[in-house]
């Protein structure tokens, strides 16, 4: 019954994936772009402002990434990813605040507890069967539930006053540094680790299972995958992995309101980044990130038109939808190699 | 033989259209058995309540032994009952490799690589692995479709139509295969229009029309039926 393979054959199906498999002059320049953005914050002379936009473009990279886990593997559309952005700054700070409990172990404890909130609303959503457009509008409401709440808590969490975090100086177990630099290579850490977290999860057989829900939910079923449990291990990992970037936001920013980390423009941003580069890979959120944050920085300080940055990015997305729906790393999806590549 | 697929009493109703009406019928274990009749005539649905994509209105069904109604698809294909469907639906976002490798049960990732090659090089994709599934014609999908559930290594198979849309060449491969499973102890149920394909490869024939089943017996002696003939031949 069974054929003989050939090793020509089997050495053909198992061709490397992810960098790996690109050609060693695109593998180069991976290095030196990579080493250049390493060595871009270590000159003093380097303005503030262009520090802050290139911690922002791997901060917002990472959200990008992160939400790709659930939604560009899993399909499952979540327009309310600024929830657990805000549950991980806001956990963080007020443990900090109000216990003098280090940020970084806020940070752990703001994953967990997104991991519980998104266990919360993922569970009877995907249990029931809920998909694409409704799943969207729950998570919509989920949204805009944690945003009133904190809003409406003033005397736990300041409300719309928002709440500073109390500058220390360099005190790196509290999450703080003087040096701009630090927060950089940080940002450019956590983008690193949830780069790889997403690629690891795209050849995992969590990763396979994702695909196959978000392509054909009753034929995955038929094979043996339990849809409901895991969509739901899909969206635990972005909650955690997205409340660890709102803890790193608050200690970047030293001040939380819900406006800032907890508003419905922040998920839609960060799902842009993602939507540009290409939803369905491990570096589709970055290759936007790399285009939308500095185009949004430069509109919002160059234009005298307020809001001219929010108009691009609802310009940017009604484009991608009518001619480029798969996004940028899309256009290679049709090449065998560059797919490997791109991990699509 | 004992019985691995029991059907008892199967009614189901579409709002006030009765599309199943006390259908009963075993499959015998280690057996192919075909399930022949005209469109409409309740086939697929039939199918859908076997492996818990719908729920029936009345009825068991039992298989090895227990009863499975209300237990879910994944369930269901763990237990080892895998179907396909009349439309082929592979995971046209995964390569060509990752379709097999996403139905893999083996215990490690070299196996699982292992046994997806073997499958490939069975229905003669291997050149096509690393393509997106999206690019296949219909009748690679349907070969991909195939070896999916072979993937499973499943207990019992049911295959809705696994000949439309296949060149001659490959379905003679598709038959000898389905021999060799029953030469190895699977269990088969089959829905197929192609009557030469039916009397090749069953050991019994059942004829479902207008949600009953009108006749049951060996494919030769069935299709000879007068009622099956005016049911299903028209003539």
């Amino acid at each position: 019954m069974r054929a003989t393979r050939s090793t020509e054959q089997g050495e053909s199906a198992r061709l490397p994936s992810g960098i790996g498999a690109a050609p060693l002059s695109f593998r180069v320049a991976s290095v030196v772009i990579l080493l250049g953005l390493v060595i871009f914050a270590i000159p003093d002379s380097i303005p503030f402002y262009y520090k802050q936009v290139g911690i922002l473009i791997f901060w917002f990279a990472s959200l990008g990434t992160a939400w790709t886990i659930s939604c560009g593997y899993g399909g499952m559309f979540s327009i309310g990813n600024a929830a657990f952005v805000g549950t991980g700054a806001y956990t963080s700070t007020l443990l900090f605040l109000h216990f003098q409990i280090s940020p970084w172990l806020g940070m752990v404890v703001g994953m967990a507890l997104a991991a519980l909130l998104a266990a919360g609303v993922g569970y009877p959503a995907f249990r029931f069967g809920l998909r694409g457009d409704y799943f969207a509008l729950i998570t919509i409401a989920f949204s805009g539930i944690v945003y009133e709440l904190v809003n409406g808590a003033s005397g736990i969490t300041g409300g719309g006053q928002g709440k500073p975090i109390r500058v220390l100086g360099d005190r790196p177990w509290l999450f703080q540094f003087t040096d701009r630099r630090i927060y950089y290579y940080i940002a450019m850490a956590m983008w690193l680790l949830t780069v790889v977290v997403a690629y690891r999860i795209r050849h995992s057989r969590l990763g396979y299972k994702l695909l196959a829900i978000r392509d054909d939910e009753p034929a995955a079923a038929r094979a043996g995958i339990n849809g409901t449990t895991v969509k739901l291990v899909g969206f635990v990992i972005t909650a955690a992995i997205t409340a660890a970037l709102g803890t790193f936001y608050a200690q970047l920013i030293l001040f939380i309101d819900p406006g800032s980390v907890l508003a419905l423009d922040l998920s839609v941003t960060l799902i842009l980044m993602a939507v540009l580069g290409g939803m369905a890979s491990y570096l589709g959120a970055t290759v936007g990130a790399f285009i939308l944050v500095p185009l949004s920085q430069w509109l919002a300080a160059n234009t005298a038109v307020a809001g001219a940055d929010l108009f691009a990015n609802g310009l940017i997305l009604v484009l991608l939808m009518l001619y480029m729906p798969h996004g940028i790393l899309g256009l290679l999806r049709n090449s065998p190699r560059w797919r490997r590549v791109v991990g699509w | 033989m004992t019985a691995m697929l029991s059907i008892r009493g199967i009614d189901k109703r579409f709002g006030a259209l009765p599309v199943l009406t006390d259908a009963t019928f075993d499959v015998a274990e280690g057996s192919i058995t075909g399930l022949i009749g005209p469109n409409g005539s309740g086939k697929t649905t039939l199918f859908d309540i076997i492996t818990g994509y719908r729920a029936p209105d009345g009825g068991s069904v039992l298989f090895a032994g227990s009863e499975i109604i209300g237990l879910k698809p994944y369930q269901l294909a763990r237990r080892g009952l895998i179907r396909t469907f009349q439309l082929t639906r592979v995971f046209k976002g995964l390569t060509v490799l990752e379709n097999l490798l996403v139905c893999d049960v083996s215990p490690t990732a070299e196996e699982a690589s292992d046994r997806a090659l073997e499958m490939l090089d069975f229905v003669r994709l291997t050149a096509l692995a690393d393509r997106e599934a999206a690019a296949l014609s219909y009748g690679q999908q349907k070969l991909l479709e195939i070896a999916q559930v072979l993937m499973l290594d499943p207990s019992m198979l049911l295959l809705d139509e696994p000949m439309a849309g296949i060149n001659p060449g490959l379905a003679d491969q598709i038959i000898e295969h389905l021999q060799a499973l029953r030469a190895g102890g699977k269990t088969l149920l089959l829905i197929e229009h192609n009557l030469s394909v039916i009397t090749t490869l069953c050991d019994k024939l059942l004829v479902l029309n207008a949600g009953s089943i009108i006749a049951e017996g060996r494919p030769e002696e069935v299709i000879k039926d007068r009622n099956v003939r005016e049911a299903f031949l028209g003539s």
